[in-house]
């Protein structure tokens, strides 16, 4: 599906600036093109809807491997940030997730600048409703009040504005945001050209009045003493605030007034799973999935400092508003709260994302590009990682038909796409660490070396971040020679080489820079990542021979169009999901649910 | 190997060769087709034996009257339709009416074809495969036995019991590392430790059933060593004789070696005359020493032989082997006058001339196979074959590795990728493997027509 004509400076226009759209735009920017950015709302721009943070389990790494390819999402993030922690310390290195609470009005007041600032970003205010196809590829984008954009291409970020509903209790009205309006048009003009769409559902938490809630009640959590930045633009060291956030508890009083009002839930779905999905979107599907738990920890964070707002942060909810008053009055540090704004669940349309190919361009319309909720996931990071990939490619294939993918064997984002195309979405996508095969293998702090220098190579990072990445696996060879060639002469190292040594539990490379003191000179984050990599090593060394023997079975490509009707032996469910998905590799094919091993076989067959 | 699954194949599934009826089996998309080609017939009724002719395609002259039954896909051997054909046997009906079948365009079908297909369309995995195999080529009573149990799914099962276990634990810990404390409630590390070191003893155990599973479809491996001349061959031979094997004195496995099978209390015996291995009379050359401790090195039991002093011959040999294993005869007791005394009964005296200490020694040989293999009862469920106990090895070896790392201290995210591991070597076992060759290899090893 390639476009027909070449454009040296193509214009992208971008509907929606979201996360998703902020990185699409600033990355279009980086790529030589020109960003239309079009927004309902000019105060909205950068605004996080729901979670006073950005970053956490597994989103954490989606935001240093977006930082690592040049895009802004973290760069903000520092800037704004009230407090740093690293979650998951107990759990091993791999999971170590990096996240930050931020202000949100400082969030989307800097991105908004930072946006404003690039060259060749313009922002455009209203809303676009449809637009126009010649020879199969995108030729203009039409606003509502008429205005026609010539575009080289239409990146669609609308978040969760396309036919947006508001559930709170019983009560429905239309939104793309609580007080903001829902967009309409847009839908129907993708259902024109056959373009699928679905319905999802999300929950957002309550936000409480500051001064109802008795914090002498609340247990507090400061932030973890050494903050580390998300991006290597952001100036070490690095000493954000260090707010604390405040934690209560619910209670059987509370389960029980959820309980016994279940049936007023908008959101809940009735089914009670076990070790099942992962994904735990509302207080209520957590007190019936875990019915045993006498507790549930809520976190009161400030929504930006000083706020008046705190976002309660674990009580995502879609119930009436007296009983949510109700459910959290029972707790007593709670017990004169009053609501903000009540939780919410919104539904909004989607487009089914297995229409697109790994660039995040559609299928069967040229330069036409989704990227963020509009695709069914959830959360700030995966709109924004989706963003930084669909404004790459608006701009490089049209320059010169080259695509930018990240596949499941380089990191977190490839992980993240592959399985949008791949897999059907029955409930919003949000990644976890346990979506990568290569978990060990992707940590947040080597999505630099993993990433950077393809992304420098095709244009997407600066000349300065390329340096500093250079700079910093000079540094890790030097660190990595000298603890492979070293032998302790004390007796600690029992005569051990030092990284033999450094491989027993407890042991740490500044135990070792004691006796090497070479290595007292090298910065703090490249000797983190050499003594991780070799208390790894026999793991990490394990999934590259396993990347190694995948690699087959992804580069064997799959033509356009096959007729899978026409292969003998395929189970018919495979067939009809080989069909549906149109996968272009066998790797991809092998993902797809329905289809077996054997069908694989036969398709290798067949291929061959 | 090319491997063309849109084919259909055709075999003789039994011996070729004189006899009174053959089995030709079809398998494939196009088995209508060929019913209606070689008998004129259509809709034939499903599983439903029906007398035919089969008809030359060119003169339509009868080529055989035969007895044929259609099973319509998916309810068949392979899961394809498959026609069988019992025809007249001997050396030209069944070829005749391969070659009518050639001729139609179905292909010969390769070594384990049959199997591989039901494999691939998920009739069988791939241990129910091994197990058929074995069946086929079992020789005792016993063999056939284990592998029916396997053919059934037991040792399957087993397998998938522990695949889910460790399934079940890694899922547990992925849950603990996507979420956060607050959100679920976190398993502690003994109760994980714990669930690890069940699946790794029950692999255990299933790995101390291989010396009798390899015993059973292997045969128990027992060979005479010896200096020359010390009448091995003949001792070999009234063994033999004695339990009346047929003796066909077929070469063995090992250059210079005869091989001959027997029916012991229900295992299959391989005895082995090494006589060959020595060239000169001289008992310590090189090469015959070479041989006989390789051959020892295979061998799960041991008769040394002597006509003077075994005992002390074979000390000379210096053997590293259990000396449970071995049974020390004294041959030509009838030639020699020196009084023989036996300490603690551990030697043999036998003349084959006389036929005197025979009973005893097979009585002995009895003993010793019985109480090694002790514990075959109703519900063992057995290894069978090398394949499975390599992969079970790595499987052990790694477990140990992997409760030693994660008891001194190792994190979670290393243990979850450790488990992951492990399921991948067990899915080999069973036969959920991705490497098309590694599959293709082991059916390969079977024989045409299955």
């Amino acid at each position: 599906m390639n476009p027909i004509r070449k454009s040296r400076f193509p214009t992208i226009v971008i509907a929606g600036a979201g996360h998703a759209g902020l990185e699409a735009a600033f990355a279009v920017s980086r790529m030589g093109g020109r960003a239309l950015l079009v927004t309902m709302d000019t105060s909205a721009i950068g605004r996080a809807s729901c979670n006073p943070a950005i970053g956490g389990l597994a989103k954490g790494h989606l935001v240093k491997e977006i930082d690592a390819l040049g895009g802004m999402m973290g760069r903000i993030a520092d800037l704004a940030c009230l407090q740093f922690k690293i979650l998951n310390r107990s759990k091993g290195r791999a999971v170590w997730s990096p996240r930050v609470q931020i202000d949100k009005v400082r969030y989307a007041y800097l991105a908004s600048q930072f946006i404003s600032q690039q060259n060749n970003i313009k922002i455009l205010s209203g809303e676009i409703v449809d637009f126009t196809v010649s020879n199969n590829v995108v030729s203009h984008a039409i606003m509502r009040n008429g205005t026609t954009l010539n575009c080289d291409g239409l990146i669609i970020t609308s978040g969760t504005f396309l036919n947006g509903l508001i559930h709170i209790g019983n009560k429905k009205y239309r939104a793309g945001r609580f007080g903001e309006k829902p967009s309409h048009g847009l839908s129907e003009a993708l259902l024109s050209v056959g373009f699928k769409l679905g319905r999802l559902k999300t929950g957002t938490p309550p936000r409480i009045k500051k001064n109802t809630v008795n914090w002498a009640e609340t247990e507090i959590a400061a932030g973890d003493d050494s903050p580390q930045p998300f991006s290597v633009y952001t100036p070490t060291p690095f000493k954000p605030r260090n707010i604390p956030c405040h934690i209560v508890n619910t209670n059987r009083v509370c389960h029980d007034i959820l309980q016994n009002n279940i049936g007023l839930s908008a959101m809940y779905s009735g089914r009670i799973l076990g070790v099942g999905p992962r994904y735990c979107p509302s207080i209520e599907d957590k007190i019936v999935r875990f019915r045993d738990r006498e507790h549930h920890q809520l976190f009161l964070e400030p929504e930006w400092i000083n706020s008046d707002q705190i976002y309660v942060n674990g009580f995502s909810t879609s119930m009436p508003e007296l009983v949510q008053i109700e459910a959290l009055r029972s707790i007593p540090a709670l017990n004169n709260v009053k609501l903000i704004r009540p939780g919410y669940a919104i539904e909004y349309d989607y487009c089914v994302p297995s229409q697109l190919k790994a660039t995040l361009e559609s299928k069967p319309i040229g330069g036409l590009y989704f990227a963020g909720q509009i695709n069914g996931t959830s959360g700030y990071e995966e709109a924004a990682a989706q963003g930084l990939i669909a404004g790459i490619n608006s701009v490089s294939c049209r320059t010169d038909n080259h695509e930018f993918t990240i596949s499941r064997q380089e990191g977190y984002i490839g992980v993240l796409i592959d399985d949008l195309i791949t897999k059907e979405i029955t409930e919003p996508y949000r990644i976890f660490t346990s979506s990568a095969e290569f978990r060990l293998s992707f940590r947040p702090d080597n999505a630099d070396l993993r990433l950077t220098q393809k992304g420098f190579l095709f244009g997407c990072v600066s000349d300065f971040q390329n340096k500093l990445v250079k700079s910093r696996i000079a540094s890790i060879e030097e660190i990595k020679t000298i603890v492979k060639n070293k032998t302790g002469t004390t007796a600690n190292f029992n005569n051990k080489r030092a990284d033999e040594f450094l491989k027993q539990n407890g042991v740490s490379i500044y135990d070792i820079s004691t006796v090497l003191i070479e290595l007292q000179g090298f910065k703090d984050q490249d000797l983190f990542t050499v003594e991780t990599d070799i208390k790894y090593s026999g793991y990490l060394e394990r999934e590259q021979i396993r990347m190694d023997q995948l690699k087959g079975i992804e580069s064997m490509r799959i033509p356009h169009n096959l007729d899978y009707h026409q292969i003998g032996n395929l189970s018919s469910e495979a067939r009809e999901k080989l069909s549906l998905i149109q996968p272009t590799s066998l790797g991809q094919a092998s993902r797809i649910a329905g289809v077996s091993p054997s069908d694989i076989f036969v398709l290798s067959v067949y291929l061959r | 190997m090319p491997h063309y699954v849109d084919d259909t194949i055709a075999a003789l599934a039994t011996p070729f060769g004189i006899s009174a009826i053959a089995i030709i089996r079809v398998s494939g998309k196009d088995v209508d087709a060929v019913i209606q080609y070689l008998t004129g017939k259509k809709n034939l009724r499903p599983r439903y034996s029906t007398l035919v002719d089969i008809l030359s395609p060119e003169t339509q002259d009868v080529l055989d009257n035969s007895i044929i039954t259609f099973f319509p896909a998916p309810n068949s051997y392979t899961g394809e339709n498959i026609l069988e054909i019992s025809c007249h046997g001997g050396e030209y009906t069944p070829k005749v009416i391969l070659s009518a079948l050639y001729s139609f365009g179905v292909r010969p079908a390769r070594a384990g074809e049959f199997s591989y297909r039901a494999f691939m369309n998920g009739k069988i995995d791939l241990l129910q495969a091994e197990s058929i195999n074995g069946l086929i080529n079992s020789k005792t009573g016993a063999q056939a036995a284990a592998n029916l149990k396997n053919i059934s799914g037991h040792l399957g099962s087993k397998i998938n019991h522990l695949r889910q276990m460790l399934i079940e634990t890694v899922s547990l810990i992925e849950h603990e590392l996507d979420f956060r404390e607050n959100e679920i409630t976190f398993t502690d590390r003994n109760t994980i430790l714990k669930k690890i070191s069940l699946v790794s003893d029950t692999i255990s155990e299933l790995l101390s059933t291989f010396v009798i599973g390899k015993s059973l479809s292997q045969g128990v491996r027992i060979p005479l060593i010896g200096r020359p001349n010390t009448g091995k061959s003949s001792l070999f031979n009234a063994i033999l004789g004695h339990e009346r094997a047929i003796i066909s004195h077929i070469p063995g496995t090992t250059r210079d070696t005869l091989e001959a099978w027997l029916d012991l209390d229900s295992f299959s015996v391989c005895l082995v005359d090494t006589a060959g291995f020595w060239e000169s009379s001289d008992f310590l050359e090189n090469l015959g020493i070479e041989r006989a401790l390789s051959e020892i090195g295979r061998a799960d039991f041991l008769i040394f032989v002597d006509d003077h002093d075994p005992k002390n011959e074979f000390d000379r040999l210096d053997i590293s082997i259990d000396q449970d294993r071995v049974i020390f005869v004294r041959t030509k007791c009838d030639l020699s006058s020196d009084i023989w005394i036996n300490s603690n009964n551990e030697i043999l005296t036998t003349s084959t001339r006389n036929g005197e200490g025979l009973p005893q020694l097979i009585t002995q040989l009895s003993t010793k196979i019985r109480s090694t293999y002790k514990n075959i009862n109703e519900d063992s469920v057995f290894l069978m074959t090398a394949r499975q106990n390599t992969l079970l090895l790595k499987a052990n070896t790694f477990i140990n590795n992997t409760l030693n790392s994660f008891s001194s201290g190792h994190e979670m995210d290393m243990l979850a990728s450790d488990l992951h591991e492990l399921v991948r070597i067990l899915d080999e076992v069973v036969g959920i493997i991705t490497n098309r060759e590694i599959i293709e290899n082991i059916f390969s090893n079977f024989c045409v027509g299955k």
